[in-house]
């Protein structure tokens, strides 16, 4: 398989400007989705997800909530109709979406997307085994993990390489309980928290709370690598970002991709004035803190 | 009336696993020496599990293990082997996160399988999965509201697991990494550094949002006290306690105190005094204040906790009984706080319930009189107007309902 660019846009009206990068694209459902800046119908959604097929693009569709009994017959509905358009596939998070798509027979390719838990091959083949073809890998991996989990599955692999990704989702409005209780008056903006000099974006929106990086992850250098080792798709989040910042370094990132010059590296570096970060990439996180016994 | 519901308490040491069962206990829960989500808890050796199972055992109550941190490659390779051992031990069950390791562990031993809380299951669809792959239990979310619970015991025929005492995750739990980026320290492989206690500036368009006390995730604390005959008619199987890392006292007051309240319902001697008495009891070892969060579908701002609103802390447990002595009417007592002459204790025990008393007379070792007893772990033996019991705890009785201030 040829490698992808799979972009998550802000919004169906920036999609236009990235065509020439992408490859693919994610979008999040209404009331099924969260850490998309906006989320639509499957309504709103037929007629790019046609067009996008039409330039061959991929489309694929995020249900990754956590799902309780009053989301249950929105998502069967969901699923029924998203089988019968032209998906590259669903991503999801809770065993409600693998369990409808096995009960009813469901024609959906799913994408394993359990965010911080998709961290071993040994899941992922599990999952295979379930009938669920991709895994979107999580962003607490070292490169290392990367290559060895691309090795071990048979399954198609997203890895994000740039964007904002959540630290911390809950189903509390944390941002409107505080205001709340301290009388604070909101003009619904832009939310952030900081501590020790570093600034977190915060967003509470209509289904609880997520918290993101402080700095997008910017792995442009390794992205030649990832491309080497045979990864499928490559992930790119404009959320939070200016739109025509975002599609120059999407540019920079395909000239990079193509030609492995230098200079596109450093190009995404001023860009982004040095405010960017390779996550997890090159380290690894504690296990055990304190030895038992 | 069908089983009884489960009481389970969490363990971080084989000494507290034995005051969790002697207070009443029907099952424990602890970490081994892998693959649990408390790494810094004193977790067990296989040797101390081996000891745990057979205290447990001989007590006719039960030992669960947690195996519910989310693997990376580095661990997959020790799972076999880890998951043998624990057969070995006769462990009663796993608590497990990952489905993938339910199906091995159901194909490759004879063991029970409980879903942990990380997989955060509300549905009766995820649960109907996790059943098909071999799980008899399911903890659920923390999330989950009575509504939730009811569709999921109607559509499946599955044990149900949920907390009823202890700290929250301000998350859904699973879904937080938090700590990995401000400590790297891995929440999902036992390393949670609790970043959602941390107070934070929050800023609307740049500007900081400043009310009396700072931005936190942080949540109060759950305790279902008030709703115990509830969950039980909801047909909940257990009802767990967080607090693998909590103090002995801590484990011994909350576990006899929900034990008196279930089975006072079961005996069909429960009151609304019984209840608000325990209530004040459970307030009392709290260090914060309690609500009981998500189960009447409310997660409002009532359910939060910013620092320094009421921080309490935990003063009230006087000291362990040791020995009695019927003929002089003395009980020797080791302090872990400071107590005096004029003080009113309580005295609380696995079999019985609260003695109160005015401390008349203290002694020490050698007989001699004393007023105060200030030392650490200082031995003395004090006057009782009734028997005592080794292994009873000794508490200050406070006049005050303290989680009535807001």
């Amino acid at each position: 398989m040829i490698m992808k660019k799979i972009v998550v846009p802000r919004n169906l009206e920036n999609i236009d400007d990235m065509l020439f990068f992408a490859d693919a694209f994610l979008f999040g459902v209404e009331l099924l989705s969260v850490h998309f800046e906006n989320t639509y119908s499957l309504e709103q959604l037929k007629s790019v997800i046609l067009k996008l097929k039409d330039k061959g693009k991929d489309v694929f569709l995020s249900c990754n909530k956590n799902y309780d009994r009053n989301d249950l017959s929105i998502l069967e509905s969901c699923l029924r109709e998203i089988e019968t358009l032209p998906i590259a596939g669903v991503f999801f998070y809770d065993l409600a979406v693998l369990e409808l798509v096995k009960e009813k027979k469901l024609n959906i390719t799913l994408v394993w997307d359990q965010e911080h838990m998709t961290t071993n091959y040994f899941s992922a083949n599990f999952y295979e085994k379930e009938g669920v073809q991709g895994i979107c890998l999580s962003t607490n991996l070292t490169l290392k993990e990367i290559e060895s989990i691309k090795k071990k599955t048979n399954m198609f692999c997203i890895t994000p390489v740039f964007g904002y990704y959540p630290m911390f989702e809950s189903k509390r409005h944390l941002v409107k309980n505080y205001l709340e209780t301290f009388s604070l008056e909101s003009s619904n903006g832009y939310y952030q928290i900081e501590k020790e000099g570093k600034i977190y974006p915060i967003t509470d929106h209509n289904l609880g709370t997520t918290v993101y990086t402080s700095v997008p992850l910017n792995a442009v250098k390794e992205s030649k690598l990832l491309k080497e080792q045979g990864m499928d798709y490559l992930m790119f989040q404009e959320k939070l970002l200016d739109h025509s910042l975002f599609v120059k370094i999407l540019e920079c990132y395909n000239q990079y991709l193509n030609s492995g010059e230098q200079k596109w590296i450093e190009q995404v570096d001023q860009l982004l004035e040095g405010k960017y970060d390779l996550g997890f990439l090159y380290k690894e996180t504690i296990y055990r803190v304190k030895k038992h016994g | 009336m069908g089983r009884r519901v489960e009481l389970l308490a969490p363990a971080g040491s084989l000494e507290s696993l034995k005051w969790a069962i002697l207070y009443g206990a029907d099952a424990v829960y602890v970490g081994g020496p892998g693959f649990g989500l408390r790494a810094n808890a004193t977790n067990f050796t296989i040797d101390e599990l081996k000891e745990a199972v057979e205290f447990a055992h001989q007590h006719q109550k039960k030992v669960y293990v947690t195996v519910n941190i989310v693997m990376h490659n580095q661990e997959v390779e020790k799972l076999d082997a880890y998951l043998k051992e624990l057969e070995k031990i006769e462990v009663d069950a796993l608590i497990i996160s990952d489905p993938a390791i339910i199906q091995y562990a159901k194909e490759h031993t004879s063991l029970e399988l409980h879903v942990s809380t990380q997989q955060s299951t509300l549905n009766y669809l995820g649960t109907k999965f996790l059943k098909e792959l071999g799980a008899s239990r399911i903890v659920l979310a923390r999330e989950a509201t009575k509504e939730d619970i009811l569709d999921i015991k109607k559509h499946v025929d599955i044990e149900i697991e949920t907390f009823i005492h202890g700290a929250m995750c301000a998350s859904y739990s699973g879904r937080c990494v938090l700590s990995n980026y401000f400590t790297a320290r891995d929440s999902n492989r036992g390393g949670c550094s609790q970043i959602c206690r941390w107070d934070f500036d929050l800023l609307e368009n740049g500007e900081k949002k400043q009310g009396e006390k700072p931005f936190t995730f942080c949540t109060k604390d759950l305790s279902m006290i008030t709703k115990i005959p509830e969950m039980i008619e909801l047909g909940i199987n257990s009802f767990k306690i967080e607090g693998r890392m909590r103090s002995i006292y801590y484990i011994a007051t909350v576990v006899s105190t929900y034990r008196n309240v279930i089975d006072a319902y079961y005996e069909k001697t429960l009151t609304s005094e019984m209840i608000e008495d325990a209530k004040k009891i459970l307030d009392a070892v709290a260090n914060r204040e309690s609500t009981v969060q998500f189960f009447d579908g409310y997660y409002g701002k009532d359910c939060q906790y910013y620092n320094g609103r009421l921080e309490l802390s935990n003063q009230d447990f006087l000291g362990i009984v040791l020995d009695y002595d019927d003929d002089k009417q003395l009980a020797k007592i080791e302090q872990r706080n400071y107590f005096k002459i004029g003080d009113t204790v309580e005295v609380f025990g696995p079999n019985h319930f609260v003695n109160k008393f005015i401390l008349s007379h203290i002694y020490d070792e050698e007989g001699n009189s004393l007023e105060v007893v200030n030392h650490p772990r200082q031995v003395v033996w004090i006057r009782t107007p009734q028997p005592l019991h080794v292994n009873d705890l000794m508490r200050m009785k406070k006049k005050i309902d303290k989680m009535s201030i807001s």
